[in-house]
């Protein structure tokens, strides 16, 4: 298969191409958050029953404990992954997330004194309450932060949908067993989040940090690969050189496959399933299987095979449907090949993301 | 746990002179990092203490004592399965190095294991019949075995290896205090008593002592000397919030309100997330009829441990008595969310619910009442079963 052989094809070739349009797309054009969270939010969207995770109150105010407000809820949402008919809504995706009702709702407070860090847990179903747990953990460095919050996990599955995955449930919490790990990784996700390219670098470095605590915390590099592939997409939409950032998406990938020693974490199955082995130089990250299509699509239109071109694209687009550029490339393609409706509607997409692509 | 971390810190710090046998000599370089590592974990600093440790392992990759120094380092993060590995990769280089049977046989208790714990302690003491702290842990594995099953006690023996620990290390002031524990649960105040006093003239300063102490007089029925004791506490350190706390109860049960609420007042101070100090000036109030303030304390109490069901329960009296029916019962029905099972609750709801005329409710909070079967609360679950009879029984 043609499309597949370029697909297989090892991230080092990637070449940058200067984009073809003429449109600019600045930083009022593009609402970021909404942009980087949609893939998450339209995969969300298949599960039967949600459960949104709102920030735990700081009760104590102690200095430095910011982070939990936002960690705690994150973590119980990354176990509730292990759930196999609800999905957990939190953070950006939340914040981005049609209005629906979720089905539950987790609230919660913490207090932190000497030595111990003690949780309330509460889940609501509507606005009632359900259920609540009460945490007493030793504090700062202490594994059974994560124990005990995967043990609340387990109960507010029995409350709300029992079936869940135990093995991934058990990586899940096996992840780290550091909590300055986990709280570096979280100051970082926080940072990403505001999807503020100025922020970025010192995202970068919370990560970075996070690895040097637990090499082996595989979130450490997953939030590395998000921030450069947000950075790619940021200078792409900008008509700026993005292939430096995708070739950094690549470097984690692998450096988490060297460092790794810990079995990774089964992947629920995506709408967008990427079916390819993750054998050595191939690719797995779906930004990255996009650009090469991409390539590949500009390669095919610059030698006027409009029809390739077009399938290259559309083939890039089921990977990253939030790239406007791409849509936008889709439609000027379609344009070539005659297809008026299509060539609408793929203009109509990119407009939806880039107001200054109408 | 706190009492056997005490102790394996003890042991750290002694690790060199009680290996027998060093199959292989560490660099001085090696031992530099160990000493280094030692330092940071005195200083709690576990991160570092395990770097330290891992580079003296790097440097001699032999060096029993700083494996064994890693393995604490997991043991305190509450990492067992990894302790355990290095503890168990000690004994392979030296297979006489006591300290590892003993801190081994504490991760194995903290992991629930206690048969397994006792054997790798006992060989512990095999290897080092003079280890205080060895014997100390198998005291507390032998209590662990009475707690688990109270029929087949093993209190003599926790007795007896408690008391060798103290003959080794008769500075080992915790031991006292767990032998007073242990004999207060007896039954046997008297040697209680003189092991509380043998801690606290090992440290006279020692608050929590003190506050045992006066509740064990408590106990015993003799509220002055508790009162002296308690006021002693407070006297040594007044900044101690605890001591005014065990000093309010003690005003509370002699029916002394003012003094109490002073006290409570007093640790609300000093520590404004006292939840019991909240729920204690609420319980006050209420009884002394000023319900405004009770429910302001009630729910500030409630705002600092949501899960508290006593002061849910005690808000709904506070309703109750104030006129404000549903609102008392709004408020049960939240203490039974918190604590299906809180029968003071589940009977006054179903009182409630039988004086409104929502007789089905009634029946429904009154039987689980009386299938709770609280010994304490025998004439309650006479009243109930009649209210329920009367009305056809439980559905």
């Amino acid at each position: 298969m043609y499309i597949k052989r370029h697909i297989m094809r090892k991230a080092a070739s990637l070449i940058l191409i200067s984009a073809l349009f003429s449109s600019l797309a600045n930083a009022e054009c593009i609402d970021w958050g909404r942009l980087m969270t949609k893939y998450e939010v339209d995969n969300t969207l298949k599960w039967k029953k949600t459960i949104l995770l709102e920030s735990f109150k700081d009760f104590t105010k102690q200095p430095g404990d910011d982070w939990l407000s936002f960690g705690i809820p994150r973590l119980i949402s990354e176990y509730l992954a292990s759930g196999t008919e609800i999905t957990a809504i939190h953070g950006a995706a939340a914040k981005y997330s049609p209005s629906a009702k979720p089905d539950f709702t987790i609230t919660g407070m913490f207090q932190r004194t000497e030595g111990k860090l003690r949780i309330f847990v509460k889940l609501s179903e509507g606005s009632s309450l359900k259920r609540q747990w009460q945490l007493d953990i030793p504090y700062p460095n202490n594994k059974q932060f994560f124990d005990a919050l995967a043990d609340t996990t387990c109960s507010i599955f029995e409350e709300t949908s029992p079936p869940y995955d135990k093995g991934v449930l058990k990586s899940l919490k096996n992840a780290t067993a550091s909590v300055p790990a986990f709280e570096n990784y979280i100051r970082g996700t926080m940072l990403y989040q505001s999807f503020d390219p100025d922020k970025m670098d010192v995202a970068k470095t919370w990560f970075e940090e996070s690895k040097k605590m637990d090499v082996h915390y595989r979130n450490a590099y997953k939030g590395l690969v998000d921030l450069y592939a947000f950075l790619a997409m940021h200078n792409k939409q900008n008509r700026k050189a993005y292939s430096g950032y995708l070739e950094s998406v690549q470097g984690q990938i692998l450096d988490m496959g060297r460092f790794s020693q810990r079995p990774p974490v089964p992947e629920r199955p995506k709408r967008y399933a990427i079916k390819l082995d993750n054998k050595q130089g191939e690719l797995t990250n779906r930004f990255l299987i996009a650009n090469s299509l991409f390539v590949t699509g500009l390669n095919a239109s610059g030698q006027k095979q409009w029809l390739e071109a077009a399938r290259y694209f559309e083939e890039a687009l089921f990977y990253t449907p939030e790239d406007a550029i791409m849509w936008n490339h889709l439609a000027k393609i379609r344009e070539r090949t005659g297809d008026t409706y299509k060539a609408r509607e793929a203009y109509s997409r990119a407009a939806e993301l880039n107001k200054c692509l109408k | 746990m706190k009492k056997i971390i005490f102790i394996i810190v003890l042991a750290l710090a002694a690790g060199p002179a009680l290996a027998k046998k060093k199959p292989v000599m560490p660099s001085e370089r090696a031992v530099y990092h160990n000493n280094q590592g030692i330092s940071y974990l005195n200083m709690n600093d576990l991160d570092r203490a395990e770097f330290e440790f891992k580079t003296a392992i790097e440097l001699s990759p032999d060096y029993a004592e700083a494996y064994n120094n890693i393995g604490v380092v997991y043991k305190t993060k509450g990492q067992f399965e990894q302790a355990v590995i290095y503890f168990k990769r000690v004994i392979e280089i030296d297979k006489n190095y006591a300290s590892a049977y003993n801190h081994l046989g504490a991760t194995y208790l903290a992991q629930g294991k206690v048969d397994e714990a006792i054997k790798k302690i006992n060989k512990a003491i095999r290897k080092q019949p003079t280890s205080a702290d060895a014997y100390y842990n198998l005291a507390v594995c032998y209590l662990e075995k009475t707690r688990r099953d109270p029929s087949k006690s093993y209190v003599k023996f926790s007795e007896a290896y408690f008391k060798k620990a103290t003959e080794l290390n008769p500075n080992l002031k915790i031991v006292h205090t767990e032998l007073a524990q242990m004999y207060r649960t007896l039954g046997d105040y008297e040697h209680a008593v003189i092991r509380y006093r043998l801690a606290l003239e090992d440290d006279p300063h020692d608050i929590s002592t003190w506050l045992k102490l006066g509740n064990l007089y408590l106990e015993m029925k003799e509220p002055f000397k508790a009162q002296n004791t308690f006021l002693k506490a407070v006297e040594i350190n007044p900044d101690s919030a605890e001591a005014h706390q065990q000093l309010g109860l003690f005003y509370h049960n002699e029916g002394r309100n003012e003094d109490s609420l002073t006290e409570f007042e007093e640790v609300i101070k000093l520590q404004p997330i006292s939840e019991a100090a909240y729920y204690k000036v609420g319980t006050i109030n209420l009884n002394m009829g000023n319900y405004e303030k009770a429910m302001a304390s009630l729910k500030q109490a409630m705002e600092i441990n949501p899960n508290f069901a006593d002061a849910s329960y005690n808000l709904g009296l506070v309703y109750i008595k104030s006129g404000q029916t549903n609102e008392a019962i709004r408020q049960w029905e939240h203490t039974l969310i918190i604590d299906s099972k809180h029968a003071r609750t589940l009977y006054n709801l179903g009182n409630t619910y039988n004086y409104v005329g929502e007789k089905k409710k009634s029946a429904e909070k009154l039987c689980k009442f009386i299938s709770l079967g609280v010994k304490e609360l025998v004439a309650e679950t006479e009243t109930a079963k009649r209210i329920v009879l009367s009305g056809g029984g439980c559905p």
